[in-house]
C-alpha cells in the first residue's frame, strides 16, 4: 500500500497582502514522480520553501508523512526531511563521498571519524540499493550524473522520503537526464518520492507519473499518466507558430565550419543555409564549450577552417568576429549582454560604433534610431535605468541591439533556458523577428525544449561530433532520449 | 519656443546618468560654504578663494584618475607614489640644469610607464588591482627616494620661474594657473570618457565586464588605458606640487591616493564600477578642498578634520553599496 508522503489542502500564502498561493491542494505518495510545471514564477520559490519549511501560511493545512505539520494557524518554522537536487552542488569539495554522504547531514554525532567503516557502510548501502558509483573519486571529479546520484544516495541514507528535483534540463544533457531518470525511476519503486519541477510539458509528460500545472500561484491543471496529450494541454498554454514564410529563404551556405578541432578533441564540420535558423543539440554537453569560444572568437581552434560567405576567417577575437558579422548571445542574456549602468539607448545603441566606424555617434543618428526603435520598445526606450524593467522589457533590449547591428550570423546560446512557459513564447516571438530581418541564427543547446518551433535544420552533437542531422520535416522522427 | 528647448535641455542635462548625486552634493558644498561664510567672512575673500581653488587643483586632477579607475571597477593606490615620483624627477632633473620643459617630458614619460605597468598587472597578468597597485605605490615611493640618491632637491633656481608660473604661480583672469590646468585636463578627460567609444568603452567594462567582452570591448586594453590616464593626471598634479614648492620633496603625495577615491565617492563614483560622472568629481574635490580650508578658518583642530572628511567619505560609499545592492534585482514577468 501506497503510503502518504506530502498532502497539501487549501493553502493559500499571501505576501505583501498578495496572495502568491491561492488554495492548492496535492498529495504526493511513496513512488511517484510528481511534476511541477510553471507558466509563471509566481509562487513557485513560495510553494518551494513551504514543502522544505514549514513557515506561516495564510490558509490551508500541510501534512508531512501523516503528521499535520503547518496550518494557518500554527506554524513551527521547523524543517521537513526534503532533499533537493539543484543546478547549485550541495556537496562539499575536499572531502570524501562517504563523508558528504554520511558525516554531512543532521544527526550524525560521532566524534572520532573512521574513513574505511564510512566506506564500507557506503559499499553495502550502494548494493543493497542497486546503484554502482566509484566511491573513491574525489567529490570536485564527479560528473554531473554521479554527482546527482551521490546527492540522491545522501538523501536516501539521510531518511529524506521526499526529493525536488529542481529543472534538472538546466544541468542536465537529455542523454544524462534520461539515465539519472532511470535511476529516480528505480528509487521510487524503493518507496522514495519525488517532486520533479520542469520548464516544459513534454520533459514533465516523459518522466513523471502526474503533472500539476499552476499559474498565478494557482492550479489550473492536474494531468494523470492517461490525460498527457499535447491536446490536452494545448487550451492552458500559448502556442507559438512561427511565421516562416516571412523570411525570405536563401539556399547558399552562409557559414561552414570544416573540421574545427582543439586541444585533439573531436573534428568538428557543419554547414549552416544563409537565411534559415539551425539548431545544434549537443546530447552530453561536450561540444558548446569549444563551439562558443570559437564562434565568440575567445578560443583559436588547432585545426580546421571557418568560412563566412566563401572567405575564410582568418581573425579570431571578439572584435573582428563583430567586424565579420558574427554576434553571440550568451545565456542569460539579461544578465550576460546587457549594461545594467546604461540607459536604455546606450545599450541599445551599444555596438553600433563598430559598425559605423565612428567613435562619435551623431545626434541625428541617436534621434532616427529612437524615433524607429521607440515604435517597438514602446517607453522603455527612454529608461536612463534598465533595472527597473521587466524581464520582457530587458530580452527585447538585447534582441533590439542585435537588430539594429544586424548581423550576418546570430549564434544564440541556450535561448529559452531557465525560462517559464510564458518567458519561453516571448523569446521565440524575439527570435522571430530576428527571422523576419533575413538574419541568420544558430541556437546552441543541450535540451531541444521549444527550439524547434523556430528551426529550420537540427544537428545533433554526441561525444564532440555532429552525428545526425535533420531536416524541418524530419523533426518529427527525432527523439532525444 | 525658445523656452521649450531650453527647458528641454535644462532636463536632459538634469536626467543625466549619476547627476542625481551630482545635484544632491552640490547643494551639500553650497550649504557648507554659506555655513563657513558666516562663520569667518574671510572665507568669501577673492584671495581665499583664489587659493582655495589653487588648492583644489591637484586633488581634482588626482579624483578624475582615480574616477577613470574606478568607474571600470578597479582601484589604483598608486597615484600617491606617483605624485611623488613625478614631484622628485621633475625636480631633481631641474636642479641638475636640464631644461624644464624637457624635464617636464621626461616625467610625464616615467609616471605613464608606471601607468602602463599597473594596467598590464591588473589586466594580462590578472593581479587583483588592490595588490598590484599596492605593490607600485611602493616602487614609485622608492623610485622618488633613489631619484635624488635619497634627500630632498635643493631649490630648482631662477631658471626654472617659466615652469613656477606656469603650474602654480601664474595667474589667467585673476585665477591661478594651477586651477586652469585641472579644468582643462577635466574637459579633455571628460569629454574622453562621455562623448566617445573609448568612454563608453569603460564604462561598459566596470557595469558588466562578460557583457563587455561579449560585445567586441578590448577589456585588457581599456583597463589599460585607465591606469595610464590615472598616471597623467597624477604626474601633472606632482609637477603642480613641485611648482608650490620649488623643490622635489620625497614624501610628496603621500595618502593622495585616499584623497582621490574620497573626491571620487563623495562626487558619486561609485567604488563598485559602472556609475559615476566627472562633474561629480569635480564637487567632491571641491567639498575636500573646502572642509580643509573651512574648518581651518573655524579654528578646528588638523584631527577635527580628518573625522569630518573620513565620515563623509564612509557615508557616501555606504549610500552607494546601498542604492546598488537595492538595484540588482530584475522584476519577472507579471
Amino acid at each position: 500500500m501506497k503510503e502518504e508522503i506530502l498532502r497539501f489542502h487549501s493553502v493559500t500564502l499571501k505576501v505583501k497582502n498578495e496572495k502568491v498561493l491561492n488554495d492548492v491542494s496535492f498529495c504526493v505518495t511513496s513512488g511517484e514522480v510528481i511534476g511541477l510545471l510553471f507558466r509563471n514564477d509566481r509562487g513557485e520559490k513560495e510553494l518551494k520553501s513551504l514543502i522544505r519549511f514549514n513557515s506561516q501560511i495564510s490558509n490551508g493545512r500541510i501534512y508531512f508523512e501523516n503528521n499535520l505539520v503547518n496550518n494557518y494557524y500554527k506554524s513551527d518554522l521547523s524543517a521537513n526531511r526534503v532533499a533537493v537536487i539543484q543546478e547549485e552542488v550541495s556537496l562539499i569539495p575536499g572531502l570524501s563521498i562517504a563523508d558528504n554522504v554520511f558525516v554531512m547531514r543532521r544527526g550524525f554525532r560521532k566524534f572520532h571519524i573512521k574513513e574505511s567503516v564510512l566506506e564500507n557502510q557506503l559499499e553495502r548501502a550502494l548494493e543493497e540499493i542497486g546503484i554502482q558509483l566509484d566511491i573513491h573519486k574525489p567529490v570536485e571529479r564527479l560528473t554531473v550524473l554521479e554527482r546527482c546520484i551521490t546527492e540522491l544516495i545522501k538523501a536516501w541514507l539521510g531518511g529524506n522520503r521526499l526529493v525536488i528535483l529542481d529543472y534538472l534540463s538546466n544541468f542536465m544533457s537529455p542523454r544524462l537526464l534520461w539515465k539519472f531518470n532511470q535511476i529516480v525511476r528505480h528509487m521510487a519503486d524503493k518507496g522514495m518520492a519525488f517532486l520533479y519541477v520542469c520548464h516544459h510539458h513534454e520533459e514533465g509528460f516523459r518522466y513523471t507519473d502526474r503533472l500539476i500545472l499552476f499559474s498565478d500561484g494557482m492550479i489550473k491543471k492536474k494531468f494523470d499518466k492517461d490525460d498527457m496529450t499535447e491536446e490536452n494541454i494545448r487550451p492552458f498554454i500559448q502556442y507559438f507558430k512561427a511565421n516562416k514564410g516571412m523570411a525570405k529563404r536563401e539556399e547558399d551556405i552562409l557559414f561552414e565550419a570544416k573540421g574545427i578541432s582543439c586541444e585533439g578533441r573531436e573534428e568538428i564540420s557543419f554547414r549552416i543555409q544563409a537565411g534559415k535558423t539551425t539548431t545544434i543539440l549537443d546530447m552530453d554537453n561536450q561540444l558548446m564549450g569549444d563551439l562558443i569560444g570559437i564562434l565568440s572568437g575567445e578560443i583559436i581552434p588547432d585545426r580546421g577552417r571557418l568560412i563566412l560567405e566563401g572567405n575564410d576567417i582568418t581573425e579570431s577575437t571578439v572584435s573582428d568576429r563583430l567586424r565579420e558579422g558574427i554576434i553571440l548571445m550568451p545565456e542569460d542574456p539579461i544578465r550576460n549582454f546587457l549594461f545594467p549602468c546604461h540607459s536604455y539607448m546606450e545599450n541599445l545603441t551599444f555596438l553600433l560604433d563598430r559598425k559605423l566606424g565612428t567613435s562619435i555617434l551623431p545626434r541625428k543618428y541617436m534621434r532616427s534610431i529612437r524615433d524607429e526603435y521607440g515604435r517597438l520598445a514602446g517607453d522603455s526606450i527612454d529608461a536612463k535605468d534598465i533595472t527597473r524593467l521587466s524581464e520582457e522589457q530587458l530580452y527585447m533590449l538585447a534582441y533590439l541591439r542585435v537588430r539594429l547591428y544586424h548581423p550576418k550570423l546570430l549564434v544564440l546560446v541556450q535561448p529559452v533556458m531557465n525560462e517559464t512557459m510564458y518567458g519561453r513564447q516571448n523569446i521565440l516571438r524575439l527570435i522571430e523577428m530576428m527571422q523576419g530581418e533575413h538574419i541568420t541564427i544558430l541556437i546552441l543547446t543541450t535540451a531541444v525544449s521549444d527550439n524547434l518551433k523556430v528551426s529550420d535544420q537540427l544537428l545533433i552533437a554526441r561525444k564532440g561530433k555532429i552525428v545526425a542531422e535533420y531536416s524541418e520535416r524530419e523533426f518529427s522522427s527525432f527523439t532525444d532520449g | 519656443m525658445e523656452t521649450t528647448q531650453k527647458t528641454s535641455a535644462v532636463k536632459r542635462f538634469v536626467s543625466q546618468r549619476g547627476m542625481g548625486q551630482v545635484i544632491t552634493v552640490t547643494v551639500g558644498l553650497i550649504i557648507m560654504c554659506i555655513v563657513f561664510g558666516i562663520i569667518n567672512p574671510m572665507f568669501f575673500t577673492y584671495r581665499n578663494i583664489a587659493n582655495l581653488l589653487r588648492q583644489i587643483a591637484p586633488t581634482l586632477l588626482i579624483g578624475v584618475g582615480q574616477s577613470f579607475v574606478l568607474i571600470t571597477g578597479n582601484i589604483d593606490l598608486s597615484i600617491g607614489s606617483v605624485v611623488g615620483m613625478s614631484c622628485m624627477i621633475s625636480a631633481t632633473l631641474m636642479t641638475k640644469g636640464i631644461n624644464p620643459w624637457l624635464a617636464v617630458v621626461i616625467t610625464l614619460v616615467c609616471c605613464l610607464i608606471m601607468g602602463f605597468a599597473n594596467g598590464v598587472l591588473v589586466s594580462k597578468c590578472k593581479l587583483p588591482p588592490f595588490i598590484a597597485t599596492l605593490g607600485t605605490m611602493t616602487i614609485g615611493r622608492g623610485i622618488a627616494q633613489i631619484v635624488n640618491g635619497n634627500y630632498n632637491t635643493d631649490s630648482i633656481g631662477e631658471a626654472a620661474q617659466g615652469f613656477r608660473d606656469f603650474f602654480y604661480g601664474g595667474k589667467t583672469l585673476g585665477i591661478y594657473n594651477a586651477f586652469w590646468i585641472a579644468i582643462i585636463v577635466w574637459f579633455v578627460l571628460n569629454y574622453l570618457l562621455s562623448r566617445t567609444r573609448t568612454g563608453r568603452h569603460i564604462y561598459a567594462t566596470g557595469s558588466n565586464i562578460n557583457a563587455a567582452k561579449l560585445s567586441g570591448v578590448n577589456v585588457d586594453k581599456t583597463i589599460i588605458i585607465v591606469y595610464i590616464v590615472a598616471a597623467f593626471c597624477s604626474c601633472i598634479a606632482g609637477l603642480i606640487t613641485c611648482a608650490s614648492t620649488g623643490t622635489g620633496t620625497m614624501d610628496a603625495g603621500t595618502s593622495y591616493e585616499l584623497y582621490a577615491v574620497a573626491a571620487s565617492v563623495i562626487g558619486g563614483v561609485s567604488t563598485l564600477g559602472g556609475t559615476g560622472i566627472l562633474l561629480g568629481t569635480v564637487v567632491g574635490a571641491a567639498i575636500w578642498g573646502v572642509l580643509q580650508n573651512g574648518l581651518q578658518f573655524a579654528g578646528a583642530p588638523v584631527a577635527i578634520r580628518n573625522i569630518v572628511i573620513g565620515i563623509i567619505v564612509v557615508v557616501s560609499v555606504l549610500m552607494d553599496v546601498v542604492v546598488r545592492s537595492g538595484k540588482v534585482k530584475v522584476r519577472k514577468h507579471s
